[in-house]
């Protein structure tokens, strides 16, 4: 577990926030922390949960050994209760449960604390379940919502809440970690648009089959620009048998749409830190050749992609519509 | 630890703790039951958050030695697992052992288990009890209390706080209430001895109903404690904690009627069949509506019409009859739950008009009373 100078170096704004609420004595009834993967909502929330039920805190901080700061981590402590997304989303008997537990005393004394996790998986319907509850809780309760993006989160709920933002680590001082660690400049670019964890980049990074996958993608946007005919057989000679799973083809698409990025933020500033430093004499010479609207219909075209995966598109068809709508904008000029 | 035990006390005494493990808990360590040695004897403690049984194994009973402790100490070990490994131990004598790493072992004639424990401190902390917040009950008399209110909680989860019996002692008298809104149970009972403070606590229905399962029907006293955090019923044999409810519970003594227009005696076996069997033809999803009008000073008729089904009127002898002529429906279901609760004795009805609430009392006392609002019929 990270201790409080770890979390003081990740998160300095935040840590001290949440201990400066704990020493006034003014622990609201509902706080979001905002924060993307790797800032450390997680360990923050937890942090704050055993300074809260901490018997005996010093200086703010929990004292780690008390029966409640073992139980908290542990996951045994019987007033804090956590739900997590069941699948897709969090339903509503999950919400169902949660507000029967709330609306009888604690176990034990002390104030009843529940986590949501990855609250913007909060379907509409249990959203709703839920607000009344948060808006007028029963007794010493704190509600923490984590996300990933506030604005998935209804705004109902939103406005009921304290906003706790967590600044993502800057990418330039992940890259430089990673190349300090023998990440090449290029593989370091990329990852970090990934992902802001500084263990998950590396993980990332040294992985065989995500080089695999940036290749690949890479390949294929190269074709894009080349024709029709090459980008549909690298599709099948390479993209589908290589991304069978779904998250798979969601990075790759993700990369794919960095790599589109690249280009309009090199038509905009060529001094600009990319995706692809390798391929940026490719990039360059795309980027004179297509008008930042075309680029803008592109990028379109694989959020469009990406959302109709969600939806459980056919994967092959998909792509064959994808890569002859990017075409298809390229016929027009 | 390490501490020998008989089997068959062993075996009692999980039983009685096993009523409140459930394997549907999102705390991981409820699935364990908690073993505490101390040198008087084993205390087991069985949880699933909203109750808690506890349960203790004395050193000695009836001058036989039961318990052998070697060692003092706690653990808690999965209950499921525990309790089907004593179950088919061979032989009476079990040795529990537990090592430093929570390694735990059984050891019964030539049968040798290994179990890994859990860390007892890691268990929740059950509330301090104490004295001063104490009433006693001979338990009998607590289930009959648990009978006559339990059945009028609200089953629907919209007003949590209606989901319990709130439990008020007030002015020498222990206070029951419980309502879904529609009706309403209240008992009273007179207390000998009573606690320094005016209390008030809401009991989930669901603790109670498992509560009267394990409570005997003889009349040894029950010791009820209440803190702020849950309530404690104590038997002899087991210790039961519930968990309370939050919020304030709606004030119900302005819902009571004091006067009333029409006051109607009745013998309560009669009514409560001519109601069942005028609800036959009443519709299930019309709220089962009977309709109850008087027709001179010694019959009432009950009567049901549901137009695709047909109809059915039944005159019942009454006792005594006072005020004004009335015709009133109610949900036959909500009548029969509280002739029930009453147990057949005479009755006494009243009503003041065929839109307002009214109430039904034993003529013995008013320990009961069962309030049941009418349904509105054109």
């Amino acid at each position: 577990m990270e201790n409080i100078e770890d979390l003081l170096q990740l998160q300095p704004i935040v840590t001290k926030q949440l201990q400066t609420i704990f020493e006034k004595n003014r622990v609201g009834h509902a706080y979001i922390f905002e924060g993307s993967k790797g800032t450390g909502t997680e360990e923050l929330m937890l942090f704050f949960v055993r300074l809260i039920l901490c018997e005996n805190p010093r200086l703010n901080v929990p004292c780690e050994t008390c029966r409640n700061c073992k139980r908290i981590l542990s996951g045994n402590h019987p007033n804090l209760h956590q739900l997590y997304p069941d699948g897709q989303f969090i339903k509503v008997d999950a919400i169902d449960t949660l507000l029967s537990e709330m609306s009888k005393t604690g176990l034990e004394a002390g104030r009843k604390v529940y986590v949501i996790h990855s609250a913007e998986r909060l379907n509409v319907k249990s959203a709703n379940k839920l607000l009344k509850f948060l808006e007028e809780p029963e007794g010493n309760v704190t509600a923490i919502f984590l996300t990933e993006n506030i604005n998935a989160i209804i705004p109902t709920i939103r406005s009921r809440c304290q906003h706790i933002k967590f600044r993502d680590i800057p990418r330039n001082i992940l890259i430089e970690k990673l190349t300090e660690s023998g990440i090449t400049q290029s593989m370091a670019a990329t990852v970090s648009m990934l992902t802001h964890n500084v263990e998950e980049a590396f993980a990332l990074a040294k992985d065989e089959s995500f080089a695999q996958a940036r290749k690949t993608v890479l390949k294929l946007v190269e074709a894009t620009f080349k024709n029709v005919h090459e980008a549909m057989l690298i599709i099948h000679e390479d993209w589908l048998p290589q991304f069978k799973e779904k998250e798979q083809v969601e990075i790759a698409l993700d990369l794919m749409l960095f790599a589109f990025r690249d280009i309009v933020s090199i038509k905009a500033n060529s001094e600009v830190m990319c995706t692809y430093p390798d391929t940026l004499s490719v990039f360059k010479d795309a980027a004179l050749r297509t008008s930042f609207n075309t680029l803008s219909t592109q990028l379109q075209a694989i959020l469009t992609a990406r959302r109709q995966l969600k939806s459980n598109m056919n994967k092959t068809l998909m792509m064959e519509q994808l890569i002859l709508n990017l075409q298809e904008v390229k016929s027009f000029v | 630890m390490k501490f020998s035990i008989m089997r068959d006390r062993l075996l009692d005494g999980l039983n009685d703790v096993m009523k409140a493990v459930s394997s549907k808990t999102t705390i991981p360590i409820l699935t364990g039951i908690k073993i505490d040695i101390s040198s008087e004897g084993v205390t087991l403690t069985g949880s699933d958050a909203d109750i808690t049984i506890q349960t203790f194994i004395p050193v000695e009973e009836d001058g036989k030695e039961i318990v052998q402790v070697k060692e003092p100490g706690s653990i808690v070990l999965q209950a499921r697992m525990f309790n089907e490994i004593i179950r088919k131990l061979p032989t009476n004598e079990v040795v529990v052992e537990v090592s430093e790493q929570l390694q735990t072992r059984i050891q019964s004639g030539k049968s040798d288990f290994h179990l890994i424990g859990s860390d007892a401190s890691e268990y929740p902390l059950l509330p301090d009890i104490s004295a001063d917040r104490q009433i006693t009950l001979p338990a009998d008399l607590l289930k009959t209390i648990i009978r006559e209110t339990v059945f009028a909680v609200s089953t629907t989860e919209s007003r949590p706080v209606l989901t319990g019996v709130k439990w008020e002692i007030k002015d020498n008298s222990l206070v029951c209430i419980a309502t879904d809104s529609h009706r309403l149970a209240q008992r009273k009972v007179t207390l000998e001895q009573l606690p320094s403070e005016e209390m008030n606590v809401v009991i989930p229905g669901k603790s109670l109903t498992e509560l009267s399962k394990i409570l005997s029907d003889s009349p040894h006293p029950v010791d009820i404690f209440m803190t702020n955090q849950q309530v404690l019923f104590k038997t002899p044999d087991v210790l039961f904690f519930s968990r309370l409810l939050e919020g304030n519970y709606p004030d119900t003594s302005r819902l009571i009627p004091e006067e009333s227009s029409t006051i109607v005696t009745i013998n309560g076996k009669a009514l409560l069949q001519g109601i069942d069997r005028a609800s036959l033809l009443a519709r299930e999803d019309r709220n089962n509506v009977v309709r109850f009008s008087t027709i001179d000073s010694g019959t009432v008729e009950i009567s049901s019409n549901s137009p695709e089904i047909g109809k059915v009127e039944e005159e019942i002898q009454i006792d005594s009859f006072e005020g004004e002529e009335l015709k009133i429906s109610f949900s036959a279901k909500y009548m029969m739950d509280a002739l029930k609760a009453i147990d057949g004795q005479e009755v006494v009805i009243q009503f003041t008009g065929a839109m307002r609430p009214f109430t039904i009392r034993s003529i013995h006392d008013d320990a009961i009373l069962q309030l049941i609002l009418p349904v509105r019929t054109y």
